[in-house]
């Protein structure tokens, strides 16, 4: 029999096929085809309505791939034809391929339609993305088509066969997802993971095709029935989203604690109490109050949270506490350091950056002026101890200044666009000046250069080598943030030798001290892991890079809504939880057993008062003053 | 000759006895008060026929609920919105696939032509049980996600209720698929006919949407569903979903029912 008449015949069969599912696809890019025509832009499509076609093509490819097979494996017509005088890998061969193509050409249908209308009302812009989207589609509809086909030729029945193809597409599709890559986590590399793409797509598809001949040519035939297939296939689905959320959502909660009508801002350690400070908001009444601070003392017992009141009225109320309210409003806090002193007092130290709007369109912003000021906590008036004047340092007004505020014991090490200042915390708050540098100290990772680089240290004499090398790396690893808890956040040593970490929005670095001299420090890359698919997918990756700090060689970053837990206490950076809530994280605290406390912000929704005037209203929508609530996290240790 | 005589008998005596005596006939004995014996005969078929389903609706949602809602990857009402969409797609073909072609394909639409009951019957029948298992896995998973959430995140009442519009949307989306399936002779039809109605919804939602027919929105009614349920606003309107597709149901039923009365013999 000649292979011209097989084709022939292959074509005539599919014929409707080919055709009802060109129309299928083909009905929402004519639509908008003639929207556009309507609205006289011209007779194009540019993508709009491509999506729809390009998800629906694989489902479409699997149709034609079942139908291509049902028609000739029903039982008389199979004896029908295993009678002719061809082979039957032939046959299925020509069959596979015939089919193949015309899934092919029905899938690129709409996007050719979309180019050659667009060329002929001589439009531009169509979407580049269409052909990526196009690629993915036309690799996956062939993974579809093969399993489809594969399927078909096993269970002879048309819908069952498709069912389980696309199902057993979905899982090769997610495997990248699920498996668990921690070791290399090779998914977040696009190229690696294109590569792992056309191996899943191209791998099963000839696989499927191989068995698909043999299966024909030995008559394999598969009993299936439909809630058999039905229950096997939630079965697997519900086994896979555990599998793809255990990566993700791993660590147990203990218990948790609301909060209304407040906001939180941050936990603190004081006097060897942990504090939780909250920004209340007042009821809504006949003229809206400004929003109030409330303090409490956090106090756990039997992983249960308990909230204590503060006795003192100074501590409970005080929002300044933690960030001391400017002396004016054009002045803005950016960080603190709490000291307690030998008689008893709590004194804290923050830096300022002062900005004023340029007269006379005050469209711009100059900051020229930077301060450190120390104040009293135990001083009802809460006034200011002790100021130092920075602004010498400023080199651009124009632009808001770098600065980084670092403590090592009783010393403050402030920093101002490279100009490194040290200063002695005095018995009573009083600040002094103890050595200046100008312009020496480099901040940033800029200088990370292949797997071995140097950092310089810090020349300071005021404070100890140790001391200096510990701050050298942190002050390298600044990249955006300027609040750390303390000088150890992002350095560790572990057994004599000294190690940090770095996180970026791609991944993390492990890198380990070699050794040092008087003026550079040998640090070697030891190693890195990068953020996979997933949670790149979860929470924005990039702010991992800002908040994250190493206590007891375990690595905690966190985002809006996500933190993840490293241990780094070998070479190997090992994943050891990830714990997700749709909430604002704003502050987390590790304790000492290892347990986390998680502080966050989350609300009900948004409400306003039906009988809120519209004065009102504009007041809350501006200030964002809407009800919500503080939720506590008592999260387990994830070691 | 089909009186109702209070008990049980045929082919049902010889069958095990799943469901309690007791609970039976306080379910069945209602039930001549507004339906013929042929028909409850009817409705009971189908019920054991089709009691799978609604086992495995259920069960597969309850599991998803409860895996959602525990490790909370998404916010509760976006959890909801996941498993009702894929409720809203995932159950009517299940129901649809084979409520009609199976019939044909075993070839035991003959028998049931030849029971002396309307055809129009035999059709309720299988669209009520349908409706009503669908309607049952709809409640509990709703109920269910009140229970785990309660009301943690989003109002009470509000899963219920956003879980239900889904639902009322599921139920067209099978009077739909009903009017196209009802003549089929195998699965593999049905499941052509199913997919046919998901992208003609997507064409009807683009025309509509794009060109601002609001006479068109009334055949979509997940248009309600993704335009009218804002992410904090949590009012949805029930009622007027119902009322605004509930027209374009019951012409799809007229459809489907006629089409249905309308089969010939040559099976």
């Amino acid at each position: 029999m000649k292979i011209g008449r097989i084709i022939h015949q292959q074509v005539m069969q599919l014929r409707w096929h080919f055709l009802s599912c060109l129309g299928l696809l083909m009905a929402l890019p004519i639509e908008e085809a003639f929207i556009n025509l309507r609205d006289g832009h011209g007779f194009y499509v540019t993508g709009l309505s491509l999506g729809i076609p390009i998800v629906v093509a694989p489902l479409l490819a699997g149709l034609i791939a079942c139908g291509n097979v049902q028609a000739d494996l029903d039982e008389n017509r199979f004896i029908f034809w295993r009678s002719k005088p061809v082979g039957v890998k032939t046959f299925m061969t020509i069959k596979y391929l015939v089919g193949l193509f015309m899934a092919f050409v029905v899938i690129a249908s709409p996007v050719l339609f979309a180019i050659i209308s667009c060329k002929f009302v001589q439009y531009e812009r169509i979407e580049l993305g269409i052909y990526q989207a196009m690629g993915n589609s036309l690799m996956i509809s062939l993974l579809a088509y093969s399993l489809c086909f594969f399927c078909n030729t096993l269970v002879r029945k048309t819908a069952r066969a498709w069912l389980i193809g696309m199902a057993v597409t979905v899982f090769l599709l997610l495997v990248p997802f699920v498996l668990p890559l921690n070791f290399k986590d090779v998914v977040s590399s696009f190229r690696y993971f294109s590569v792992i793409y056309l191996v899943i797509t191209l791998t099963p598809s000839l696989v499927a095709f191989i068995i698909s001949l043999v299966a024909v040519s030995r008559d394999w035939h598969l009993q299936t029935n439909l809630k058999g297939l039905l229950w096997t296939g939630a079965s697997l689905i519900f086994l896979l989203m555990l599998l793809f959320t255990r990566q993700v959502a791993n660590i147990k909660v203990l218990d948790e604690e609301e909060i209304y009508n407040a906001y939180p801002r941050c936990m603190k350690r004081i006097d060897g109490k942990l504090l939780l400070e909250t920004q209340s908001i007042r009821e809504l009444g006949s003229s809206p109050e400004k929003q109030t601070c409330e303090n409490f003392y956090i106090n756990i017992e039997n992983n249960q949270i308990h909230f204590d009141t503060i006795d003192d009225p100074l501590l409970r109320y005080r929002g300044a506490i933690f960030a001391p309210e400017a002396s004016n409003e054009n002045e803005h806090a950016t960080g603190n350091l709490i000291f307690k002193k030998n008689d008893g007092n709590l004194y804290i130290v923050s830096m300022y950056v002062n900005s004023r709007r340029v007269k006379p369109s005050r469209s711009q912003t100059v900051h020229e002026n930077v301060y450190l000021r120390s104040y009293d906590l135990s001083n009802p008036k809460f006034e200011m101890v002790s100021e130092i004047d920075l602004s010498e340092f400023v080199e651009n007004p124009q632009s808001w200044p770098d600065v980084v505020m670092r403590q090592i014991e009783n010393k403050i090490i402030a920093i101002v666009n490279g100009s490194c200042v040290v200063v002695e915390f005095g018995p009573k708050g009083q600040l002094k000046v103890a050595e200046k540098l100008v312009r020496k100290i480099r901040v940033g990772p800029a200088y990370w250069k292949g797997k071995q680089f140097s950092v310089p240290i810090v020349p300071l004499e005021s404070i100890s080598l140790e001391d200096r090398i510990k701050l050298s790396l942190d002050l390298a690893t600044v990249d955006g943030s300027y609040y750390l808890k303390d000088l150890s956040a992002r350095v560790d040593k572990r057994d004599g030798q000294y190690y940090f970490i770095a996180v970026s929005e791609s991944g993390i670095t492990r890198y380990q001290v070699i050794g040092w001299d008087d003026k550079f420090i040998q640090c070697e890359i030891k190693d890195y892991r990068a953020f996979t698919v997933l949670e790149h997918m979860v929470d924005d990756t990039w702010k991992y890079k800002s908040q994250y700090f190493i206590k007891d060689g375990i690595l905690y970053t966190y985002a809006n809504k996500s933190l993840v837990v490293f241990d780094i206490r070998s070479d190997r950076i090992r994943k050891l939880g990830h714990y997700i809530r749709p909430k604002q994280i704003e502050d987390i605290e590790v304790l000492d057993n290892g347990d986390i406390l998680l502080c966050a912000e989350t609300e009900k929704g948004f409400r306003i008062p039906s009988d809120a005037s519209s004065r009102e209203v504009n007041y809350l929508v501006r200030s964002g003053c809407f009800t919500g609530k503080v939720c506590l996290s008592l999260l387990k240790n994830p070691k | 000759m089909f009186k109702h005589s209070g008990k049980t008998q045929g082919c049902h005596s010889e069958r095990p006895n799943v469901i309690p005596n007791g609970v039976r006939n306080l379910f069945f004995s209602k039930i001549p008060y507004f339906a013929p014996a042929v028909f409850r005969h009817l409705l009971w078929k189908e019920w054991r026929e089709n009691l799978w389903k609604l086992t495995f609706g259920g069960a597969v949602s309850a599991a998803f609920v409860l895996l959602l809602f525990r490790i909370r990857l998404f916010p509760d009402s976006q959890n909801c919105i996941m498993i009702s969409f894929v409720q809203m797609l995932a159950l009517p073909v299940i129901y649809a696939l084979d409520i009609f072609s199976g019939e044909m394909s075993n070839r035991t639409i003959h028998l049931l032509f030849k029971f002396p009951v309307p055809r129009w019957k035999i059709f309720f029948s299988k669209y009520l049980i349908s409706i009503g298992g669908m309607a049952i896995v709809f409640f509990i998973s709703s109920l269910l996600m009140e229970l785990v959430a309660q009301g943690r995140e989003t109002d009470t009442g509000f899963l219920l209720k956003l879980n239900t519009s889904f639902g009322v949307a599921a139920l067209l989306l099978f009077t739909w698929f009903c009017a196209f399936d009802v003549q089929n002779r195998s699965e593999g039809e049905s499941l052509i006919a199913i997919i046919v109605v998901i992208i003609g919804w997507g064409a009807v939602f683009l025309w509509a949407g794009v060109c601002n027919v609001k006479w068109a929105m009334h055949f979509v009614p997940y248009n309600y569903i993704t335009i009218h349920v804002p992410e904090k606003s949590f009012h949805i309107d029930l009622i007027r979903l119902i009322l605004s597709t509930g027209f374009a149901a019951i012409i799809n039923l007229v459809i489907a029912c006629y089409r249905f009365v309308k089969i010939r013999r040559v099976l």
